[in-house]
């Protein structure tokens, strides 16, 4: 039934097969998958997104936009005015500020706070302005419409004593501008906090795949880059900070809120929405980063070690 | 407790194979009615619908046995498995119903001791596959192997041989290529089949050939796999049609066919992504829907009564939106039916014959010493040009 010549391709076929799979064994090792997902948002991007989405936003977060939260969201706006080192007195800066929820319960808990408040949406910048009126604390927060990224041009330089960015961190497809921005505003001693979500990091390549798959979902479902904590910490450091913490938001478990709110608003809006739980690996880690803008001059004395240095 | 036919087609995962590859070796069978130009007649009537349920009878089979084998680790991994929800009765009942479709059809098709070998030898596959020992499917290379052998090639080698018995040609020469093609197809599969279960198998500690090539090794593995699909299928295909001029309408379909799909879905993936993302499935719905779409056309002109089985075929073979497509396309009855029957003939036809225009009119002038590309001139505006002509 089988000449020489089946057996013959077949054999060859086999052999081939073994030979690839080998090469392919051999050359694994070389070629490790990296914690990276793909992403295409824009500042105009995010601009329009948020243009289109805030209402359903607030339908579901109300005015805090912010996936990591207590249950009772305002013990997690404390635990932030604490986390951050804010201060009555102090000058900050929000950026991406949403509808100004969190500078608004800032500015009510510290009456003497000033806040420049950044969003990159009319439409926030919009309800931002109503909300702030309706709380009575219009006079300590201005609200600027513009990109975070040029935060530089949008607010005074070497004035302020914090810039945060409360998980809007991940719409910068710049990190280290935005982040030099940052300093730019930020007075010598001034400091940076970001509490974001990060990409989480693997043990195994399958499931470092599955985690940078669905990073690229959450980036594209929410104009996001979800960004890799090493990448970001080398930017910060680069750009001659001085870190002073890179933890997990310390919450209580018992008052955490478990993320419900951000699964609600994807089923509801199917903005991200997660189709099978299935394998589901979860993605990201959310931590808060507190950096410091060195209040002595950074280009004097590079031989001593900061602590070492005369503060200006 | 009553089991309905749809509960024993679901035990034996007939999902996974009813609209996967089982269209694929009916449409197979469709080509060999066309190359043996077999006529519609009572004992080549029942010679199709025979192989067909044998064909189902396997693909029941091999599921069932290694779904009855896999109960224990699919337990430990956390993996539905719906046989181990039955009672031994109905498990016991329902592998003499899988083994009776399978093999009492042989009773009446063509065969010979060549056939047993063949039958004896897809079931030594099967048990070592699945058996506790030696359990083959958990020896990660061996498994994509034996996989590729008992799913694709083995059935494949069998309908030919069997449809060759029926009209008494027995050279298998036709299908070499066809087989290889098809064992790199099923090698494939099996491949991302693993994939989709890498968390489960290493839950359940099973070693496959994904785990221990990792993403990047899996994904070059797979542009490999299709590399020679595509390459043994074409050679396939031109061996064919220097004997069935007919079948060059192949060469033409299969490699549009393939672009056209590739670029509705090359926006949607990376190269990181390959193995999860549809691209993995490119050339998949070409053997599901298109293969037995054109044999079953091309068994028609053979003898127009094989019309028979268009209907026989969509309601059984067809996912339902691939049957409302074919219902459209056979009552003529949808403009954006129509407008897409234009985008692929002009796809099929008026592309690739512009294409060979204008690179036979290229290579010619590159005979004389003109690039025309890199002088940015189309023939007419050269020889214009040079007769110094407005």
């Amino acid at each position: 039934m089988f000449e020489s010549t089946t057996v013959l391709i077949l054999l060859i076929i086999v052999i081939a097969q073994l030979a690839i799979i080998a090469f392919l064994l051999k050359a694994k090792a070389k070629i490790k998958l990296k914690a990276e997902a793909s992403a295409t948002n824009t500042p105009q991007k995010v601009a329009e997104f948020y243009n289109q989405t805030t209402p359903k936003f607030l339908a579901v977060y109300g005015e805090i936009i912010q996936a990591f939260r207590t249950t009772n969201v305002d013990d997690y706006l404390r635990y932030t005015l604490q986390s951050a080192g804010i201060q009555n007195g102090m000058k900050i800066a929000d950026a991406g500020c949403g509808v100004c929820g969190p500078a608004s319960f800032f500015a009510q808990q510290l009456p003497q706070l000033q806040i420049s408040a950044c969003t990159i949406s009319d439409v926030q910048a919009q309800l931002g302005t109503e909300k702030i009126i309706e709380k009575n604390v219009a006079a300590q927060i201005k609200i600027t419409v513009g990109d975070y990224h040029l935060l530089d041009e949008l607010l005074e330089q070497n004035t302020y004593d914090r810039v945060l960015f409360l998980e809007s961190f991940g719409h910068s497809n710049n990190k280290a501008k935005a982040i030099q921005a940052a300093r730019n505003v930020l007075k010598p001693g001034g400091k940076l906090y970001i509490k974001d979500l990060f990409i989480r990091q693997a043990n195994t390549d399958w499931e470092q795949l599955r985690i940078n798959h669905i990073c690229g979902q959450i980036n594209a479902a929410y104009e996001y880059q979800v960004g890799d904590l090493n990448e970001v910490i080398t930017a910060i450091r680069q750009q001659g900070y001085i870190i002073n913490f890179i933890r997990p938001p310390q919450v209580d478990l018992n008052a955490f809120e478990h993320l419900t709110i951000s699964n609600d608003f994807q089923n509801l809006f199917n903005i991200g929405k997660i189709e099978s739980w299935d394998d589901y690996v979860f993605p990201i880690d959310f931590f808060e980063i507190l950096a410091e803008k060195p209040a002595f001059d950074s280009e004097e004395k590079k031989h001593l070690y900061f602590m070492n240095r005369e503060t200006a | 407790m009553i089991v309905s036919a749809g509960k024993i087609l679901q035990l034996t995962r007939a999902k996974d194979w009813r609209l996967s590859f089982v269209p694929f070796i009916i449409g197979c069978v469709y080509l060999w009615l066309w190359w043996f130009k077999i006529p519609l007649t009572g004992s080549s009537l029942l010679l199709f619908l025979l192989s067909f349920i044998t064909t189902f009878g396997f693909a029941a089979l091999g599921y069932f046995i290694n779904e009855f084998f896999d109960k224990a680790i699919d337990a430990r991994a956390g993996k539905a498995n719906r046989l181990a929800t039955l009672p031994y009765i109905y498990q016991a009942l329902l592998f003499i119903a899988c083994m009776v479709v399978t093999f009492l059809p042989w009773l009446w098709l063509p065969k010979n001791k060549n056939t047993f070998l063949l039958l004896g030898a897809e079931l030594l596959l099967f048990l070592l596959y699945s058996l506790p020992f030696p359990r083959l499917k958990a020896v990660p290379l061996i498994s994509g192997f034996i996989d590729s052998g008992y799913a694709y090639v083995l059935p494949l080698v069998l309908s030919f041989y069997t449809y060759s018995l029926f009209t008494g040609n027995t050279n298998l020469q036709m299908i070499y290529w066809l087989a290889a093609a098809v064992f790199f197809i099923g090698f494939r599969n099996i491949t991302i089949h693993h994939v989709n279960d890498i968390f489960k198998d290493m839950r359940a500690h099973s070693r496959t050939l994904p785990q221990l090539l990792g993403v990047t090794a899996t994904n070059y593995l797979l542009l490999i796999l299709f590399a020679q699909e595509i390459l043994l299928i074409v050679i396939w295909t031109v061996l064919l049609a220097l004997q069935q001029p007919l079948f060059w309408a192949w060469l033409l379909i299969y490699p549009v066919v393939i672009i056209l799909r590739y670029r509705s879905i090359a926006g949607q993936f990376q190269f990181n992504f390959i193995s999860i993302e549809p691209v993995r499935h490119l050339t998949d719905p070409l053997y599901q829907y298109v293969f037995p779409a054109f044999t079953l056309l091309l068994a028609i002109t053979v003898d127009y009564k094989w019309m028979l089985l268009v209907p026989f075929h969509i309601a059984l073979l067809l996912t339902p939106p691939m049957r409302t497509i074919a219902t459209e396309i056979i009552y003529w009855r949808s403009v954006s039916f129509k407008y897409a029957a234009i985008r692929t003939f002009t796809a099929i036809v008026i592309v690739p014959t512009g294409a060979a225009v204008n690179y036979t009119i290229y290579f010619l002038f590159r005979a004389f010493g003109v690039n025309l590309r890199k002088q940015n001139l189309s023939a007419l505006s050269f020889i214009k040009k040079k007769l110094h002509l407005k």
